[in-house]
């Protein structure tokens, strides 16, 4: 295993072990952290669901994986982290230089597995439905994020159209084996499709919003400037002009 | 920095406690701390690990409390069920 950083931890699979096989096995799946990995006892563990949405209410896992309450879907989900292949890229934009934020990955942050959970949908319907005025649903990770001297929670935010497409799981289990911890056990967010900082590990709480999540790792963070040769070079970020850094 | 729950290790609630978070920094603002590695601009170090993340670590003892073993907590986890060998 290539440990890429120590802490928080960030690790991938060598290429050479990662496509022996279509479904990558739970230890070799790459692992992207942001912070420490709790370890967090499932039969004290429970997901608050508040904001806009009608009946807010706190979900034991035992309520979660209770099938007559919600449906449980297993679906097999390529996850990919925005910054795989990073190493190349950093050679054409350094970014800003943060061994954690710009971890320099090879090819290997990437992994396909089976996650066997609900569809969040299920668990918005079940709480009411949201309210009007609510489109996006933020997730709340356990671990705590160190930004620009500020403290905080993982939290970022994924619309409703994508939860309204099924393409949301919560999820317990990775390949037929319990979620591991450094996995996010307990419970988490498994996003069909978009970068893997939306699939939010250790998830204890979702809340229904009006707007795109602010928190910093949504709103500053995952944020790209390719080439452009577009207006937008011609805007100040951060005292730079677009087009004098790329 | 105390945790939130009981059998909720590793976790701090942050996000509920805007002066909470008011008070870590004003904590966090009172130490000074080294740069980034350079990693960009010269070659990756033959290590595994890669990159040791020094003012992670620091950042999280600076706090101390429940964030003070959190770093050594994370490793130990890592060498229990990531044991496959490096490349070359």
């Amino acid at each position: 295993m290539l440990h890429l950083l120590q802490f928080p931890y960030n690790g991938e699979a060598p290429k050479g072990l990662l496509i022996q096989q279509p479904v990558t096995p739970n230890e070799l799946h790459f692992v992207r952290n942001h912070g420490g990995i709790p370890d967090i006892d499932p039969a004290k563990f429970d997901l608050r669901i508040d904001g806009l949405v009608n009946n807010p209410q706190r979900l034991t896992l035992a309520d979660l994986q209770d099938e007559t309450k919600f449906p449980r879907v297993s679906k097999l989900v390529t996850i990919q982290c925005s910054g795989t292949r990073r190493f190349e890229q950093i050679q054409e934009y350094a970014g800003e230089g943060d061994e954690m934020i710009n971890a320099p990955w090879a090819e290997g942050a990437i992994g396909t597995a089976k996650w066997t959970g609900v569809s969040l949908k299920k668990v918005i319907k079940y709480c009411g439905g949201l309210k009007d005025g609510g489109k996006h649903l933020e997730f709340y990770g356990a671990e705590t994020y160190f930004k620009g001297g500020e403290l905080m929670n993982y939290v970022v935010s994924v619309p409703w159209s994508k939860v309204k497409a099924n393409e949301v799981l919560l999820a317990w289990e990775m390949n037929d084996k319990p979620l591991p911890r450094i996995h996010g056990f307990p419970l988490r967010a498994v996003v069909m499709g978009y970068i893997g900082a939306r699939s939010v590990k250790w998830l204890y709480r979702v809340k229904a919003l009006a707007q795109p999540s602010r928190a910093p790792v949504q709103s500053r963070e995952y944020l790209y400037y390719q080439q452009q040769y577009g207006k937008h070079n011609q805007l100040p970020h951060r005292k730079y002009w677009l087009h004098d850094v790329l | 920095m105390t945790e939130e729950r009981e059998g909720w290790k590793g976790y701090v609630e942050w996000e509920d406690y805007p002066e909470k978070k008011a008070r870590a920094r004003k904590r966090f603002s009172r130490y000074k701390f080294p740069p980034p590695p350079e990693f960009q601009l010269a070659p990756v170090p033959p290590t595994n690990p890669v990159l040791e993340g020094v003012r992670w670590k620091l950042w999280h003892k600076a706090l101390g409390g429940a964030l003070e073993d959190v770093p050594e907590e994370s490793w130990r986890t890592v060498l229990k069920v990531r044991t496959t060998p490096a490349p070359g």
